[in-house]
Protein backbone atom coordinates (compact mmCIF):
# COMPACT_ATOMS: atom_id res chain seq x y z
CA UNK A 1 0.00 0.00 0.00
CA UNK A 2 0.98 3.64 -1.13
CA UNK A 3 0.58 6.36 1.63
CA UNK A 4 0.81 10.33 0.43
CA UNK A 5 2.13 12.31 3.08
CA UNK A 6 -0.59 14.61 4.24
CA UNK A 7 -0.18 18.22 3.68
CA UNK A 8 0.61 19.76 7.59
CA UNK A 9 -1.82 20.87 9.65
CA UNK A 10 -1.83 22.23 13.22
CA UNK A 11 -1.20 19.98 16.02
CA UNK A 12 -3.85 17.90 17.47
CA UNK A 13 -4.48 15.28 19.72
CA UNK A 14 -4.00 12.78 17.13
CA UNK A 15 -0.23 13.48 17.30
CA UNK A 16 -0.22 12.19 20.38
CA UNK A 17 -2.06 8.90 19.14
CA UNK A 18 0.39 9.07 16.70
CA UNK A 19 3.52 9.37 18.46
CA UNK A 20 2.80 5.93 20.52
CA UNK A 21 6.22 3.94 20.66
CA UNK A 22 5.81 0.35 19.50
CA UNK A 23 7.46 -0.54 22.46
CA UNK A 24 6.88 2.41 24.97
CA UNK A 25 3.22 1.92 24.25
CA UNK A 26 0.63 4.69 24.30
CA UNK A 27 0.10 5.24 27.97
CA UNK A 28 3.47 5.30 28.73
CA UNK A 29 5.04 7.65 25.88
CA UNK A 30 1.99 9.90 26.64
CA UNK A 31 2.90 9.92 30.52
CA UNK A 32 6.43 10.60 29.21
CA UNK A 33 5.22 13.55 27.19
CA UNK A 34 2.84 14.90 29.88
CA UNK A 35 6.10 14.84 32.27
CA UNK A 36 8.43 15.93 30.11
CA UNK A 37 10.52 12.87 30.84
CA UNK A 38 10.23 11.53 27.66
CA UNK A 39 12.97 8.96 27.89
CA UNK A 40 15.82 10.16 25.20
CA UNK A 41 17.60 7.57 26.18
CA UNK A 42 15.68 5.20 25.46
CA UNK A 43 15.54 6.86 21.51
CA UNK A 44 19.55 6.83 21.52
CA UNK A 45 19.43 3.48 22.18
CA UNK A 46 16.91 2.43 19.80
CA UNK A 47 19.02 4.47 17.11
CA UNK A 48 21.87 2.90 17.99
CA UNK A 49 20.13 -0.20 17.17
CA UNK A 50 19.17 1.17 13.83
CA UNK A 51 22.47 2.37 12.92
CA UNK A 52 23.71 -1.36 13.46
CA UNK A 53 21.99 -2.41 10.49
CA UNK A 54 23.03 -2.77 6.42
CA UNK A 55 24.19 -0.80 4.80
CA UNK A 56 25.40 1.72 7.52
CA UNK A 57 26.48 -1.03 9.92
CA UNK A 58 27.72 -4.13 9.83
CA UNK A 59 24.12 -6.22 9.98
CA UNK A 60 21.25 -7.53 9.15
CA UNK A 61 17.85 -5.86 9.79
CA UNK A 62 16.54 -8.78 11.27
CA UNK A 63 19.12 -9.12 13.76
CA UNK A 64 18.69 -6.35 15.36
CA UNK A 65 15.05 -7.05 15.25
CA UNK A 66 15.49 -10.79 17.44
CA UNK A 67 16.99 -7.90 19.85
CA UNK A 68 13.99 -5.85 20.28
CA UNK A 69 11.55 -8.84 20.61
CA UNK A 70 14.09 -9.57 23.44
CA UNK A 71 14.02 -6.16 24.53
CA UNK A 72 10.03 -6.25 24.44
CA UNK A 73 9.66 -9.11 26.17
CA UNK A 74 12.25 -8.00 29.27
CA UNK A 75 10.20 -5.13 29.86
CA UNK A 76 6.88 -7.08 29.49
CA UNK A 77 8.46 -9.45 31.76
CA UNK A 78 10.23 -6.89 34.17
CA UNK A 79 8.81 -3.65 33.33
CA UNK A 80 10.16 -0.33 32.44
CA UNK A 81 12.75 -1.00 36.55
CA UNK A 82 14.86 -2.36 34.00
CA UNK A 83 17.36 -0.33 33.18
CA UNK A 84 18.29 0.04 29.34
CA UNK A 85 21.89 -3.05 28.79
CA UNK A 86 25.14 -1.59 27.41
CA UNK A 87 25.17 -3.11 23.78
CA UNK A 88 27.93 -3.89 21.89
CA UNK A 89 28.60 -6.08 19.43
CA UNK A 90 30.71 -9.55 20.06
CA UNK A 91 33.52 -10.37 18.24
CA UNK A 92 31.72 -13.58 16.94
CA UNK A 93 28.91 -11.66 15.49
CA UNK A 94 26.44 -11.47 18.38
CA UNK A 95 24.91 -8.63 19.56
CA UNK A 96 25.41 -8.13 23.71
CA UNK A 97 22.99 -6.34 26.22
CA UNK A 98 24.68 -6.11 29.08
CA UNK A 99 23.66 -5.33 32.88
CA UNK A 100 25.95 -4.44 35.58
CA UNK A 101 25.20 -2.89 39.13
CA UNK A 102 28.24 -4.00 40.71
CA UNK A 103 27.56 -7.01 42.51
CA UNK A 104 25.17 -8.38 39.87
CA UNK A 105 25.78 -8.67 36.18
CA UNK A 106 24.00 -10.49 33.51
CA UNK A 107 24.62 -10.16 29.50
CA UNK A 108 22.72 -11.86 26.94
CA UNK A 109 24.36 -12.78 23.46
CA UNK A 110 21.94 -12.49 20.47
CA UNK A 111 22.83 -14.26 17.17
CA UNK A 112 21.90 -13.39 13.84
CA UNK A 113 19.27 -16.53 13.95
CA UNK A 114 18.03 -15.97 17.27
CA UNK A 115 19.47 -18.15 19.76
CA UNK A 116 20.82 -16.91 22.88
CA UNK A 117 23.46 -17.47 25.14
CA UNK A 118 23.71 -15.69 28.56
CA UNK A 119 25.74 -15.52 31.87
CA UNK A 120 25.44 -14.27 35.17
CA UNK A 121 27.72 -13.93 38.19
CA UNK A 122 27.28 -12.62 41.88
CA UNK A 123 30.60 -10.96 42.04
CA UNK A 124 29.96 -10.94 45.86
CA UNK A 125 29.37 -14.61 46.56
CA UNK A 126 31.12 -16.06 43.59
CA UNK A 127 27.88 -17.44 41.94
CA UNK A 128 28.13 -18.23 38.42
CA UNK A 129 25.04 -18.99 35.83
CA UNK A 130 23.89 -19.43 32.07
CA UNK A 131 24.49 -20.83 29.04
CA UNK A 132 27.59 -23.15 27.92
CA UNK A 133 25.97 -23.32 24.49
CA UNK A 134 24.35 -20.86 21.98
CA UNK A 135 21.46 -22.75 21.37
CA UNK A 136 18.41 -21.37 23.50
CA UNK A 137 15.76 -19.99 21.55
CA UNK A 138 13.99 -18.19 24.40
CA UNK A 139 14.37 -16.10 27.59
CA UNK A 140 14.60 -18.70 30.35
CA UNK A 141 13.12 -18.47 33.45
CA UNK A 142 16.46 -18.76 35.53
CA UNK A 143 17.69 -15.47 33.29
CA UNK A 144 14.60 -13.92 33.70
CA UNK A 145 15.16 -14.31 37.59
CA UNK A 146 18.51 -13.31 38.01
CA UNK A 147 17.70 -9.84 35.82
CA UNK A 148 15.38 -9.04 38.78
CA UNK A 149 18.35 -8.74 40.90
CA UNK A 150 19.25 -6.08 38.72
CA UNK A 151 15.97 -3.76 39.13
CA UNK A 152 16.07 -0.28 39.88
CA UNK B 1 36.63 -4.35 19.82
CA UNK B 2 33.63 -3.26 18.16
CA UNK B 3 30.89 -0.84 17.97
CA UNK B 4 29.31 -0.36 21.52
CA UNK B 5 26.23 1.73 23.17
CA UNK B 6 26.77 2.72 27.03
CA UNK B 7 23.50 4.16 28.34
CA UNK B 8 23.97 6.98 30.77
CA UNK B 9 25.79 5.53 33.88
CA UNK B 10 26.88 2.39 32.31
CA UNK B 11 29.77 0.78 33.08
CA UNK B 12 32.83 0.48 30.90
CA UNK B 13 34.25 -1.67 29.87
CA UNK B 14 32.91 -5.51 31.05
CA UNK B 15 34.46 -8.13 29.77
CA UNK B 16 33.34 -8.72 26.27
CA UNK B 17 36.14 -5.70 25.09
CA UNK B 18 38.47 -8.57 26.41
CA UNK B 19 37.35 -11.04 23.84
CA UNK B 20 39.53 -11.42 20.61
CA UNK B 21 38.26 -9.60 17.74
CA UNK B 22 38.42 -11.41 14.35
CA UNK B 23 40.97 -9.11 13.56
CA UNK B 24 42.92 -10.39 17.46
CA UNK B 25 42.04 -13.77 16.38
CA UNK B 26 44.16 -13.40 12.65
CA UNK B 27 47.29 -14.02 14.37
CA UNK B 28 48.78 -17.01 15.94
CA UNK B 29 48.82 -16.91 19.57
CA UNK B 30 45.48 -15.08 19.33
CA UNK B 31 46.64 -11.75 20.49
CA UNK B 32 44.16 -8.77 21.84
CA UNK B 33 45.51 -5.86 20.22
CA UNK B 34 46.28 -2.90 22.78
CA UNK B 35 48.39 -0.06 23.23
CA UNK B 36 51.38 1.17 25.95
CA UNK B 37 50.06 4.55 26.92
CA UNK B 38 53.37 5.79 26.99
CA UNK B 39 54.69 5.36 23.72
CA UNK B 40 52.04 6.49 21.68
CA UNK B 41 49.46 9.38 22.11
CA UNK B 42 45.74 8.32 21.90
CA UNK B 43 45.60 10.70 18.60
CA UNK B 44 48.27 7.91 16.83
CA UNK B 45 46.94 5.19 18.69
CA UNK B 46 43.24 5.78 17.17
CA UNK B 47 44.87 6.58 13.94
CA UNK B 48 46.19 3.33 13.07
CA UNK B 49 42.64 1.76 15.08
CA UNK B 50 40.67 3.12 12.73
CA UNK B 51 42.36 2.73 9.65
CA UNK B 52 40.67 1.08 6.57
CA UNK B 53 37.67 0.80 8.93
CA UNK B 54 34.43 1.69 7.35
CA UNK B 55 32.32 3.93 10.07
CA UNK B 56 34.08 6.20 11.71
CA UNK B 57 32.31 8.02 14.84
CA UNK B 58 33.72 8.36 18.41
CA UNK B 59 35.39 6.20 20.76
CA UNK B 60 35.83 5.13 24.18
CA UNK B 61 38.88 3.40 25.47
CA UNK B 62 39.64 1.72 28.47
CA UNK B 63 43.24 0.59 30.07
CA UNK B 64 44.67 -1.72 32.41
CA UNK B 65 48.14 -2.15 34.51
CA UNK B 66 49.81 -5.27 32.54
CA UNK B 67 50.47 -6.32 35.83
CA UNK B 68 47.64 -6.38 37.06
CA UNK B 69 46.15 -8.24 34.08
CA UNK B 70 49.11 -10.87 34.85
CA UNK B 71 47.87 -11.49 38.54
CA UNK B 72 45.47 -13.63 36.50
CA UNK B 73 48.20 -16.35 35.03
CA UNK B 74 47.22 -18.42 37.97
CA UNK B 75 44.28 -19.06 36.66
CA UNK B 76 44.79 -18.70 32.89
CA UNK B 77 49.23 -19.73 32.27
CA UNK B 78 48.97 -18.55 28.54
CA UNK B 79 48.20 -15.14 29.48
CA UNK B 80 51.34 -12.97 29.07
CA UNK B 81 51.56 -9.52 27.27
CA UNK B 82 53.72 -9.02 24.45
CA UNK B 83 55.32 -6.14 22.77
CA UNK B 84 53.80 -6.46 18.82
CA UNK B 85 55.21 -3.01 16.97
CA UNK B 86 53.43 -2.14 14.04
CA UNK B 87 55.27 -1.30 10.50
CA UNK B 88 55.73 2.32 10.77
CA UNK B 89 54.07 2.44 7.93
CA UNK B 90 51.19 2.03 9.78
CA UNK B 91 51.69 5.47 11.07
CA UNK B 92 53.20 6.78 13.87
CA UNK B 93 52.74 5.02 17.18
CA UNK B 94 53.08 1.87 15.90
CA UNK B 95 55.33 0.84 18.14
CA UNK B 96 53.81 1.26 20.99
CA UNK B 97 51.29 -1.73 19.71
CA UNK B 98 50.95 -4.69 22.12
CA UNK B 99 48.93 -7.84 22.71
CA UNK B 100 47.47 -9.91 25.17
CA UNK B 101 47.53 -13.35 24.62
CA UNK B 102 45.33 -16.11 26.71
CA UNK B 103 42.39 -14.30 26.46
CA UNK B 104 40.84 -16.43 23.83
CA UNK B 105 38.09 -18.93 24.49
CA UNK B 106 39.67 -22.47 23.91
CA UNK B 107 37.44 -25.41 22.33
CA UNK B 108 35.91 -27.29 25.06
CA UNK B 109 36.69 -24.88 27.58
CA UNK B 110 34.24 -23.90 30.11
CA UNK B 111 32.11 -20.91 28.79
CA UNK B 112 31.20 -19.61 32.22
CA UNK B 113 34.39 -19.87 33.45
CA UNK B 114 36.17 -17.78 30.57
CA UNK B 115 33.76 -15.29 31.38
CA UNK B 116 34.64 -14.79 34.39
CA UNK B 117 38.32 -14.33 33.65
CA UNK B 118 37.28 -11.77 31.15
CA UNK B 119 35.10 -10.07 33.48
CA UNK B 120 37.54 -10.14 36.49
CA UNK B 121 40.02 -8.20 33.95
CA UNK B 122 37.36 -6.10 32.88
CA UNK B 123 36.73 -5.27 37.05
CA UNK B 124 40.85 -4.16 36.95
CA UNK B 125 40.33 -1.63 33.99
CA UNK B 126 39.27 1.82 34.16
CA UNK B 127 37.83 3.82 30.92
CA UNK B 128 40.16 6.24 29.81
CA UNK B 129 39.43 9.28 27.52
CA UNK B 130 42.15 11.21 26.06
CA UNK B 131 43.08 13.36 28.89
CA UNK B 132 43.68 10.57 31.20
CA UNK B 133 45.98 8.57 28.60
CA UNK B 134 48.16 11.33 27.89
CA UNK B 135 48.55 12.29 31.46
CA UNK B 136 49.57 8.34 31.81
CA UNK B 137 52.27 8.80 29.76
CA UNK B 138 53.87 12.05 31.74
CA UNK B 139 56.46 11.67 34.14
CA UNK B 140 59.53 9.87 33.48
CA UNK B 141 59.42 7.38 31.00
CA UNK B 142 60.58 3.63 31.70
CA UNK B 143 63.23 2.43 29.50
CA UNK B 144 62.77 1.52 26.07
CA UNK B 145 61.12 -1.51 25.09
CA UNK B 146 63.46 -3.45 23.55
CA UNK B 147 62.75 -6.03 20.81
CA UNK B 148 63.47 -8.76 23.21
CA UNK B 149 60.14 -7.73 25.16
CA UNK B 150 58.38 -9.09 22.06
CA UNK B 151 58.12 -12.26 24.32
CA UNK B 152 59.40 -11.44 27.44
CA UNK B 153 55.85 -9.87 29.11
CA UNK B 154 58.29 -8.47 32.17
CA UNK B 155 59.70 -5.69 29.74
CA UNK B 156 55.73 -4.14 30.54
CA UNK B 157 54.75 -5.57 33.43
CA UNK B 158 54.24 -2.17 35.27
CA UNK B 159 53.02 -0.61 32.44
CA UNK B 160 49.44 0.60 30.69
CA UNK B 161 47.99 -1.23 28.01
CA UNK B 162 44.68 0.11 26.51
CA UNK B 163 41.84 -0.78 24.60
CA UNK B 164 40.23 1.29 22.22
CA UNK B 165 36.37 0.84 20.83
CA UNK B 166 34.35 2.93 18.59
CA UNK B 167 31.74 4.02 20.81
CA UNK B 168 28.36 5.62 18.63
CA UNK B 169 27.23 8.97 20.34
CA UNK B 170 23.94 9.77 18.31
CA UNK B 171 23.37 13.01 19.75
CA UNK B 172 25.33 15.93 18.66
CA UNK B 173 27.79 14.39 16.16
CA UNK B 174 28.02 17.22 13.22
CA UNK B 175 31.79 16.32 11.53
CA UNK B 176 31.39 14.43 8.26
CA UNK B 177 30.16 10.74 9.22
CA UNK B 178 30.87 8.05 6.65
CA UNK B 179 28.00 5.79 5.44
CA UNK B 180 29.29 2.41 4.34
CA UNK B 181 32.11 3.78 2.38
CA UNK B 182 31.06 7.11 1.26
CA UNK B 183 31.94 10.07 3.12
CA UNK B 184 28.76 12.10 3.87
CA UNK B 185 28.95 15.74 3.43
CA UNK B 186 28.74 17.26 7.26
CA UNK B 187 25.89 19.40 8.30
CA UNK B 188 25.88 23.09 8.44
CA UNK B 189 26.03 24.84 11.82
CA UNK B 190 23.41 27.44 11.83
CA UNK B 191 23.27 30.56 14.44
CA UNK B 192 21.93 29.39 17.23
CA UNK B 193 18.27 31.01 18.00
CA UNK B 194 16.21 30.84 21.20
CA UNK B 195 13.15 29.00 21.62
CA UNK B 196 9.91 30.81 20.37
CA UNK B 197 7.09 30.70 17.50
CA UNK B 198 9.70 31.20 15.00
CA UNK B 199 11.23 27.71 15.00
CA UNK B 200 9.43 26.64 12.35
CA UNK B 201 9.94 29.42 9.89
CA UNK B 202 13.52 29.37 11.04
CA UNK B 203 13.97 25.80 10.23
CA UNK B 204 12.31 25.71 6.83
CA UNK B 205 14.18 28.94 5.71
CA UNK B 206 17.26 28.77 7.11
CA UNK B 207 17.83 24.97 7.31
CA UNK B 208 16.44 24.85 3.54
CA UNK B 209 18.87 28.12 2.53
CA UNK B 210 21.76 26.06 4.01
CA UNK B 211 21.08 22.62 2.80
CA UNK B 212 19.97 24.14 -1.04
CA UNK B 213 23.34 25.57 -1.14
CA UNK B 214 24.94 21.84 -1.04
CA UNK B 215 22.23 20.39 -3.16
CA UNK B 216 23.17 19.10 -6.33
CA UNK B 217 21.56 16.15 -7.67
CA UNK B 218 17.86 16.21 -8.37
CA UNK B 219 15.35 13.21 -7.08
CA UNK B 220 11.83 14.52 -7.92
CA UNK B 221 10.44 11.47 -6.06
CA UNK B 222 11.53 9.87 -3.21
CA UNK B 223 10.17 6.65 -1.89
CA UNK B 224 10.83 6.97 2.23
CA UNK B 225 10.58 3.55 4.19
CA UNK B 226 11.04 3.92 7.52
CA UNK B 227 12.79 1.77 9.70
CA UNK B 228 11.40 -0.74 11.94
CA UNK B 229 10.06 0.45 15.39
CA UNK B 230 10.68 4.31 14.15
CA UNK B 231 9.37 6.30 16.56
CA UNK B 232 6.77 8.22 14.96
CA UNK B 233 6.20 12.10 15.73
CA UNK B 234 9.72 12.84 16.05
CA UNK B 235 10.82 15.44 13.46
CA UNK B 236 13.82 13.76 11.04
CA UNK B 237 15.97 15.22 8.73
CA UNK B 238 17.24 13.49 5.70
CA UNK B 239 21.27 13.63 5.17
CA UNK B 240 21.83 11.89 1.27
CA UNK B 241 24.75 9.64 0.82
CA UNK B 242 25.49 10.15 -2.54
CA UNK B 243 27.41 13.72 -2.09
CA UNK B 244 23.99 15.12 -2.77
CA UNK B 245 21.47 16.44 -0.25
CA UNK B 246 17.96 15.61 0.44
CA UNK B 247 15.73 16.59 3.21
CA UNK B 248 12.47 15.77 5.01
CA UNK B 249 10.94 16.85 7.85
CA UNK B 250 9.17 13.74 8.89
CA UNK B 251 6.63 12.88 12.00
CA UNK B 252 3.17 13.05 13.20
CA UNK B 253 1.81 11.59 10.83
CA UNK B 254 -1.74 11.08 10.25
CA UNK B 255 -1.48 8.15 8.15
CA UNK B 256 0.77 6.11 10.60
CA UNK B 257 -1.41 2.64 11.35
CA UNK B 258 -3.32 2.68 14.55
CA UNK B 259 -0.69 0.68 16.39
CA UNK B 260 1.52 3.68 16.50
CA UNK B 261 4.00 2.64 13.74
CA UNK B 262 4.41 3.97 10.16
CA UNK B 263 3.01 2.57 7.18
CA UNK B 264 5.95 0.11 5.17
CA UNK B 265 5.51 2.27 2.35
CA UNK B 266 5.25 6.15 1.79
CA UNK B 267 5.71 8.10 -0.83
CA UNK B 268 7.08 11.43 -0.50
CA UNK B 269 7.27 13.63 -3.43
CA UNK B 270 8.74 16.95 -4.02
CA UNK B 271 6.67 19.89 -2.38
CA UNK B 272 4.55 16.82 0.04
CA UNK B 273 4.26 18.58 3.45
CA UNK B 274 4.87 16.68 6.49
CA UNK B 275 4.72 18.07 10.41
CA UNK B 276 5.68 16.29 13.59
CA UNK B 277 5.98 17.24 16.79
CA UNK B 278 9.49 17.62 19.23
CA UNK B 279 8.87 15.54 22.66
CA UNK B 280 8.99 17.87 26.00
CA UNK B 281 12.99 17.41 26.46
CA UNK B 282 13.91 17.11 23.43
CA UNK B 283 16.89 18.93 21.97
CA UNK B 284 17.64 19.84 18.20
CA UNK B 285 21.02 18.45 17.43
CA UNK B 286 19.54 14.96 19.06
CA UNK B 287 19.67 12.05 16.38
CA UNK B 288 16.49 10.86 16.15
CA UNK B 289 15.77 8.15 13.39
CA UNK B 290 16.77 6.90 10.20
CA UNK B 291 15.10 6.72 6.94
CA UNK B 292 15.08 4.66 4.34
CA UNK B 293 15.27 6.14 0.40
CA UNK B 294 14.72 3.77 -2.07
CA UNK B 295 17.74 1.39 -1.11
CA UNK B 296 20.06 4.31 0.42
CA UNK B 297 19.96 4.86 4.14
CA UNK B 298 20.11 8.60 5.72
CA UNK B 299 21.06 9.14 8.96
CA UNK B 300 18.78 11.86 10.35
CA UNK B 301 18.82 14.07 13.44
CA UNK B 302 17.11 17.21 14.75
CA UNK B 303 18.73 19.99 13.00
CA UNK B 304 20.56 21.29 15.93
CA UNK B 305 19.69 25.38 15.91
CA UNK B 306 18.91 25.29 19.48
CA UNK B 307 21.83 23.80 20.51
CA UNK B 308 21.10 22.17 23.50
CA UNK B 309 18.55 23.92 25.10
CA UNK B 310 16.04 21.70 25.95
CA UNK B 311 12.19 22.22 24.36
CA UNK B 312 9.92 23.51 27.50
CA UNK B 313 6.80 21.51 25.96
CA UNK B 314 6.01 19.36 22.78
CA UNK B 315 6.73 21.82 19.55
CA UNK B 316 5.11 21.04 16.81
CA UNK B 317 7.81 21.48 13.56
CA UNK B 318 7.09 21.52 9.73
CA UNK B 319 8.35 21.30 6.84
CA UNK B 320 8.47 19.75 2.96
CA UNK B 321 10.13 17.40 0.95
CA UNK B 322 11.93 19.34 -1.75
CA UNK B 323 13.31 16.70 -3.77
Amino acid sequence: MIYQLPEATEIDTAILICQRDPVLGLAEETRALQSGQLDLEWGRWSQFLDSLTFPSGPLAPEHVGEVRKIWTVLLDQLGFRLRLPMTQLTPDGAIQLSWDSGRHYVDIDIHPDGSLAWFYRDRTTGALDGTEEDTLISLPNDLLARLTLLLT
Amino acid sequence: MGLIHIPAGGRFPNGTAFAPSSEDKAVKPIRVSVWETRRATYQQALRIYLAGKAIVRETVACAVHVGELLSFREREARLRVVWDPLPSSRGHGGDAHCGIEGLDHLPGGSRKEHKKLLDDIAQRAVRIDEAAWQASGQGTPGPSLSVEARSAHPGISRRLVALISVFVVLAGVLAGIEIGRRQVNPLRVLPAASVGSQIERRITEELSAALDESESVPQPSLPIVPAANARVGFVYLGICDGGAWTKAYFGGLPACGSDGTLPANITARRGTKVRGTLPAGGKFGDEVGRLRFGEAVRLVRIHPMLGDLPLPGPKVVWGEISR
